[in-house]
């Protein structure tokens, strides 16, 4: 099956309509020839042998081409000795890059249980069927607070203050009051028909609930959170973990100072001090992923809270020291991050 | 590299009120074309008309419009 590219989503790239064409044939063909029929790649010894375990399109990184461009990316299991005599081009001449990823999970992983609770993982309320993603901790006056946006923990201020949070959220099998974590404490009301500061809200850890503040990542690994908290600038490498997508790299800030519009169940809203984010291939983010804290990477320094998307699969964040600021207008205490 | 940013985002603030206010435009931001910043416009549909009425550039910078439907929460 071809995948459903765009020229638009390649837009960096040069990428002319015909090459797209051989792009995707050629993308087809590998996905055929290795990924669904599991035939290995390199020598036959199974040390000496790769398992590939996607194929995507992404920049042409080669030394000696500075014009870019686009290449097909292998994801192997492994990058084995034999590597170097892997097929450097496809079909048509396009260059094929190969990355080591190891075992690649379904991001099942993001909508379980998890004691300690850890940031990147799925919430909601109690009272609602949606789910969403618990950014990261936060703290304001010796309390400590998940942070997510206003959307999913207060339902775009329609959520009574210290309605119940459940970690993980109802459909994915949070049930309460057992899987309570967390109280709404307070949200950054949306202004439909006007100007809204941030999507967040935050809500108190629940006495007895442990917390771990790092964030987790694909395998049960949790990496810690460094500071101090940064601003969004234009190409930086980010990363964040939710629980519909897990975690996801390979994306960089595309635009800061953003003023979007964004459409809310009840109407539209203006959010300033937002920032866009875009991956070379694929969606950073989807549906359940809001509230999901975005950090440098390599760095894991905090950068935004992820809260909305187009249909070109960008995704929004508000810059986390707006966040963080607004909170703490709100409640009148500093409201920082806890790392 | 790091593409300075401080004009465009300054222009970027002067001119959003007035582009927000066209039917058809749901951002506006600064972003980078090459290795220049530039002043990013979002419609929700690219059509001839709004593109026609939008700036080519603004105080000397050079304006991206991109297509992106709704912006919704996710």
């Amino acid at each position: 099956m071809r995948p459903d590219v765009s020229l638009g989503q390649l837009h960096d790239l040069n990428v002319t309509r015909g090459q797209l064409d051989e792009l995707l044939a050629d993308h087809e063909q590998l996905v055929k020839a290795h990924l669904e029929s599991g035939r290995r790649l390199g020598l036959a010894a199974e040390k000496d042998s790769m398992l590939v375990r996607g194929v995507g399109i992404t920049e042409n990184t080669v030394a000696g081409n500075p014009a870019g461009g686009a290449a097909l990316l292998m994801l192997v299991d492994k990058l084995a000795a034999s590597a170097s005599s892997l097929p450097q081009v496809s079909e048509h001449g396009i260059p094929i890059v190969y990355e080591e990823v190891g075992e690649i999970r379904a991001s099942a992983g993001y909508q379980a249980k998890y004691r300690p609770v850890q940031g990147g993982v799925s919430i909601a309320p109690c009272a609602r069927q949606y789910s969403g993603t618990l950014g990261c901790v936060v703290q304001s006056n010796g309390t400590k607070y998940i942070l997510s946006n206003n959307h999913v923990l207060a339902d775009t201020n329609t959520l009574p203050l210290e309605s119940t949070i459940s970690q993980q959220s109802i459909p994915d099998g949070g049930a309460c009051p057992a899987d309570v974590i967390a109280s709404l404490s307070n949200f950054v009301p949306i202004v439909i028909n006007g100007q809204t500061p941030v999507d967040a809200a935050i809500a108190a850890i629940a006495r007895g609930v442990n917390v771990d503040p790092r964030i987790l990542r694909d395998n049960g690994v949790v990496e810690k959170l460094v500071a101090p908290v940064t601003a969004p600038v234009i190409n930086l490498a980010v990363q964040k973990s939710g629980r519909t997508t897990g975690w996801t790299k390979a994306a960089t800030v595309r635009a800061i100072g953003l003023t979007i519009v964004v459409t809310y169940p009840t109407g539209s809203s203006t959010l300033q001090n937002t920032f866009s984010v875009k991956r070379v291939s694929g969606a950073f983010s989807m549906a359940g992923d809001s509230g999901s804290l975005i950090t440098t990477d390599p760095g894991n320094q905090p950068v935004g809270l992820l809260f909305a998307g187009d249909t070109n699969l960008t995704t929004y964040a508000n810059n986390l020291s707006t966040v963080l600021a607004a909170l703490t207008g709100l409640t009148g205490a500093a409201v920082s991050v806890v790392y | 590299m790091t593409i300075p940013t401080e004009q465009a985002e300054a222009a970027k603030e002067r001119a959003t009120p007035g582009l927000l206010a066209r039917p058809g435009v749901v951002g506006v931001g600064v972003t980078a074309q090459g290795a220049v910043a530039a002043i990013q416009i979002l419609v929700r549909e690219r059509t001839p008309d709004l593109v026609a009425s939008l700036p080519q550039e603004i105080e000397g910078h050079p304006v991206v419009i991109e297509e992106v439907g709704e912006i919704r929460t996710l």
